[in-house]
């Protein structure tokens, strides 16, 4: 692969909208280290993704470089990592997102971002739309595939 | 009957004129130049009637001739009247008979009328009897046509409709959840291909 995995996204975080929101967050909490000092990092209370992302990368918010290199990183996941669409006719519950996203990210790329949206046309399973292929797991194709045949 | 009447008072009419015809021509015929010529004939310087014999016969022979008349008008009269009683007779004994028959012509008119009136709606009636019967063998046929379409359509649409019944009615029952389990075993029957358009994509 092209890209280096130096640092994986924890599975909490799991779209590139996410990914943004860490960014964010870290450039924030940067420049407040550099406002005023770094007595203010035991008062930093990071949110739950950039908490699970730190202690899975064992990275020490307190270290300017250790930042800096989180930064980068983290820019560098959000410029090569794949994005993967996933269609539901409704909005998946986190756990269920979770699992996909972990089942991505074993068997595909590490950082896999995957950005689930809902499309009520779709009616039941899901469409997966990766970078220059669509794969239909909807039950809108099973039935078309399987057509029914009535019964006098 | 008419047209005798007429007929028989002509014929009184012109039997006064005639008779009144004659009288004249009898009157002038005595008094006239003939009987004078016959009197100048006899060359006798005195006449054979003289003046007042003359006048009396003249006057006697204006009297019968009023007289004359005055019977013919009485006969005349006496006609009119015998004609006009028989007339009225005839038409008193007769008109009950001639208004009956007037009037049977009129409902034989009348009922033969009915009759063609009752035949063009008994034709009217059987027509459109005809033509419902026709109309429901059509309808019969179209609605078959009808049917068989519909279950045509339903057979080769029968995914769509199911797709959308499910939209409709289980859109908010079904969760990602329950479908969890499909979902990955779809995604491992595709593994290779999703995989390597991902490696393709890094």
């Amino acid at each position: 692969m092209k890209s280096d995995p130096s640092i994986a996204l924890h599975i909490s975080i799991v779209s590139a909208h996410d990914l943004g929101l860490i960014q964010r967050e870290l450039f924030s909490i940067d420049s407040n280290i550099k406002a005023h000092g770094s007595s203010v990092v035991s008062r930093i209370k990071p949110s739950g993704q950039l908490d699970n992302l730190i202690k899975s990368s064992g990275i020490d918010l307190g270290d300017d470089q250790q930042r800096q290199l989180l930064s980068q990183q983290l820019q560098f996941v959000r410029r090569t990592a794949p994005n993967v669409t996933l269609v539901f006719a409704k909005r998946p519950d986190s756990r269920s997102l979770l699992m996909l996203v972990k089942w991505f990210r074993e068997n595909g790329h590490p950082n896999t971002l995957i950005n689930a949206v809902t499309d009520p046309s779709v009616g039941g399973g899901c469409v997966v739309k990766t970078a220059s292929k669509t794969f239909d797991f909807s039950y809108h194709k099973l039935f078309s595939k399987q057509p029914i045949k009535l019964t006098r | 009957m008419g047209n005798d009447f007429q007929l028989t008072l002509l014929i009184v009419v012109l039997g006064g004129i005639f008779s009144l015809l004659l009288a004249f021509i009898w009157i002038a015929v005595r008094i006239g130049p003939k009987g004078r010529n016959l009197r100048s004939h006899s060359g006798n310087n005195n006449e054979l009637f003289d003046e007042t014999y003359r006048q009396k016969l003249q006057a006697r022979g204006v009297a019968r001739f009023e007289r004359t008349l005055d019977q013919n008008a009485t006969v005349l009269q006496k006609e009119l009247s015998n004609v006009s009683e028989e007339v009225t007779q005839y038409i008193k004994d007769n008109i009950g008979q001639i208004l009956g028959d007037q009037l049977d012509d009129q409902k034989q008119v009348v009922r033969a009328a009915e009759e063609k009136m009752a035949q063009s709606f008994k034709n009217i009636d059987n027509a459109l009897t005809d033509y419902q019967k026709s109309m429901q063998a059509e309808m019969h046929q179209q609605l078959l046509k009808q049917v068989d379409s519909r279950v045509q359509f339903l057979d080769q649409n029968m995914s769509e409709i199911i797709n959308s019944y499910i939209q409709q009615t289980l859109a908010s029952e079904l969760d990602v959840s329950d479908q969890i389990k499909g979902i990955v075993a779809n995604l491992e029957a595709n593994k290779s291909a999703i995989v390597e358009d991902l490696k393709r994509e890094v």
